[in-house]
């Protein structure tokens, strides 16, 4: 299984000023949290949709952390995989209230496009010249876990050297259920491949394994097969984050890891996939000990990552943040 | 010398009809017609689609959990089911196996209707995401393993089966069930009146006379398998998937990069990673949306990497036949390539009205024509430039 090494860290989520924070209970985001002008100076960002304004930032923010890696790096060795479930949501909902009020002719132009998932990522990638690849996920909730499994793989087959991956979320309207525990914010991370990334640069490495559970099935077996195939090799994490929902499956984990020797933190898993993202920023931003970040979806769908913070991974974050500030 | 993967099972719901068998029936007689999307609330100017006919639309399963499931998701199921059992998959085979799809609006459907409806949300009850059709498919055919959903907008499944495929490559599985799935969406329509790229009349890629694209529904699923697999069990495979290769244009929102860079890029990097070349190439299934820009910078890719044998490669205009099935797109692309290569034949694509000179390729019209190499390169692309090229050969024997 290939192992992604994680460089540069960087986070956009109300609350949250530095990755270090990036595991904080989610808050809700209070009118004016995000100021587009500040963190993204310059023409052509302010009527993008917020979702595309927070990636872009997050995205500059961990490039800036791990020193411009991207400036030896051809464009066409770059990659980028980009997870969301709920970055167009208010869009749509607004386009399809056009429509059904009066005529498609009525749609605003200059957002029109990102009905399309997919260009949250690709506008990102022309901003910073990603001409390798640049892949979307929109899985479920897993899909930010997914992207860092979908990152490693493709390195591991050669399509970049160097890669972004992110998670953005805008909340979800409030004709949507579930709306009031919804993601919103974006975190990105730097990551190369194992064996050429230099340890004393990383803020440790990833390692991601998932299963698809039958609703009302005996999740036991899976469940322990992926743990065993993702902790493989070391002693095992015994911290856990678990970032979970009420249904069936949710509780299917919750009692599988209630039976197994961790010290579990349980997380309100709320909708889109950027919660999880956010405890594999805390985690390998903090430089704590090693630990699983663990996912479900009501659909079926868990994702767990090991996540080995280097020991120096907190300090490190100290200097990048005073080295960005003095530029 | 990585894994080779085989395709040895497919399944299909599209605006031909239900089953692999009447997808490839259809094409032989020319493909489906657009029609107006039943739905009178659909303001536009052109809402046009090519629609799968309503028998053919599975009424079940109508929910996935708490989830209702809109057309999209259904047709899904009944095509992951179809390839299952076209592989003669049994449970053993399908416990560990992932499901890879590429989704773009995947249960918009649903969302629009409660929309239309005015139905109220609890904002504190449970989420209904948008994309529930590949967890939807995994829990037909009881697959346990990894369920990825790809959102690469129109290419989205080209991206999906490649992924699948690097799964095998990489050792993860031995089998993965791929493909896409879309069902009708307002707001897509909508989006693409508002652009002016939605044509009035027909999906007529390369045509002069084309304004446009005219989307479909639908769902392909590919069974992909390792060769060692494959043969292991005595599968007889449709067809290899030699090589894939991905690429980014990075240049604009909706528009291709004029000098289609990337493109071929993608386009060469398949053939070497299929261990082929240009000249052993028998067929093509290009994206041809039926945008202006697109089929014109996309003949332009083909040009650049055939040269003049453009003059005779033959292409199966495939979105003049069930419409652009957008995130499905990809996946019928290479399901519709593993037909051509089984019938070692290309159908005979709707006559174009007038061939656009910009757009100098040979599509044959009048009736099939042979084969010849049994290799086909199909094209995925997609909104922000995203490209995928797929290299779909005959099944060589094991070394």
């Amino acid at each position: 299984m290939s192992e992604l090494v994680v460089t540069g860290l960087g986070i956009t989520c109300p609350g949250v000023a530095k990755p270090s924070d990036a595991a904080a209970p989610r808050q809700e985001p209070s009118p004016g949290w995000f100021d587009v002008s500040c963190a993204l100076p310059g023409r052509g960002y302010k009527r993008l949709p917020a979702a595309c304004q927070y990636l872009l930032a997050a995205a500059r923010n961990a490039l800036a952390d791990a020193d411009a890696p991207f400036d030896g790096v051809p464009d066409e060795r770059r990659g980028l995989v980009v997870a969301t479930n709920n970055a167009a949501m208010e869009l749509t909902e607004h386009q399809d209230g056009v429509i059904l009020a009066s005529s498609a002719d009525e749609i605003g132009p200059l957002t029109a496009p990102f009905f399309v998932l997919s260009l949250f990522a690709s506008r990102l990638a022309t901003e910073h010249g990603v001409r390798g690849f640049c892949l979307t996920a929109n899985s479920p909730r897993t899909a930010g876990l997914q992207a860092l499994r979908l990152a490693g793989r493709a390195l591991a087959c050669g399509r970049a050297d160097l890669l972004l991956v992110g998670v953005t979320e805008e909340r979800l309207p409030e004709s949507e259920p579930g709306s009031s525990h919804s993601d919103c914010g974006a975190a990105v991370l730097v990551c190369g491949p194992a064996a050429s990334t230099a340890a004393e640069t990383a803020y440790g490495d990833c390692r991601i394994g998932d299963v698809f559970l039958e609703p009302g099935g005996e999740p036991d077996p899976a469940l322990t097969r992926a743990w065993n195939v993702v902790c493989a090799g070391a002693p095992g994490p015994v911290l856990v984050d678990a970032v979970l929902d009420d249904s069936a499956i949710g509780g299917a984990v919750a009692s599988w890891l209630a039976r197994r020797p961790v010290e579990t933190r349980m997380v309100r898993a709320g909708a889109g996939c950027l919660t999880p993202m956010r405890h594999v920023v805390g985690a390998l931003a903090g430089g704590g000990p090693e630990r699983v970040v663990i996912t479900a979806a009501a659909e079926g769908a868990v994702t767990m990552a090991r996540v080995r913070p280097a020991r120096h991974a907190g300090e490190q974050t100290i200097s990048h943040r005073t080295m960005s500030a003095r530029s | 010398m990585s894994r080779r993967v085989l395709i040895t099972g497919l399944g299909a719901v599209s605006p031909l009809g239900s089953g692999v068998a009447r997808f490839w029936q259809g094409l032989l007689v020319g493909g489906a017609r657009p029609v107006p999307l039943p739905d009178p609330r659909a303001h536009m100017r052109s809402p046009l689609m090519y629609l799968v006919p309503g028998d053919a639309v599975p009424v079940a399963p109508a929910h996935h959990g708490h989830v209702p499931l809109g057309p999209g998701p259904r047709m899904a199921v009944a095509a992951a089911r179809e390839a299952v059992a076209d592989a003669a998959l049994g449970p053993q085979f399908c416990s560990a196996m992932p499901v890879v799809m590429g989704v773009e609006m995947g249960n918009a459907a649903m969302h629009e209707a409660r929309r239309a409806a005015g139905t109220p949300a609890d904002p504190d009850g449970p989420w209904n995401p948008l994309t529930v059709t590949a967890s939807a498919a995994a829990t037909a055919v009881r697959a346990r393993g990894s369920n990825v959903s790809v959102g690469n907008a129109c290419a989205a499944s080209g991206y999906a089966v490649s992924v699948a495929a690097d799964m095998i490559r990489e050792g993860e599985a031995e089998i993965v069930l791929a493909g896409g799935a879309e069902g009708p969406t307002r707001v897509g329509l909508g989006v693409f009146n508002r652009l002016g790229a939605a044509d009035p009349e027909a999906c007529r890629p390369f045509d002069r006379h084309r304004k446009g694209t005219v989307f479909g529904d639908g769902s392909a699923m590919l069974v992909l398998e390792s060769a060692e697999h494959a043969d292991r069990r005595g599968a007889v495979p449709y067809a290899e998937l030699a090589g894939f290769a991905w690429s980014c244009d990075a240049h604009h929102l909706t528009a291709p990069e004029p000098s289609a860079v990337q493109a071929v890029r993608a386009i060469r990097d398949a053939l070497t990673d299929a261990g082929t070349d240009a000249d052993r190439i028998g067929g093509v299934i290009p994206h041809g949306t039926g945008t202006p820009l697109n089929d014109a910078v996309e003949s332009y890719a083909l040009r650049e990497v055939f040269g003049e044998r453009c003059d005779r490669l033959p292409l199966l205009n495939l979105k003049a036949m069930i419409g652009h099935t957008a995130g499905a797109a990809g996946a019928f692309g290479c399901l519709a390539a593993a037909l051509l290569i089984r019938h070692r034949s290309m159908p005979a694509s709707p006559a174009l009205q007038d061939p656009d000179p910009e757009c100098p390729v040979w599509i044959p019209q009048d009736h099939p024509v042979p084969l010849a190499p049994a290799s086909v390169l199909v094209n995925a692309y997609a909104f922000g430039g995203t490209n995928v090229s797929l290299v779909v050969t005959e099944a060589q024997e094991a070394a």
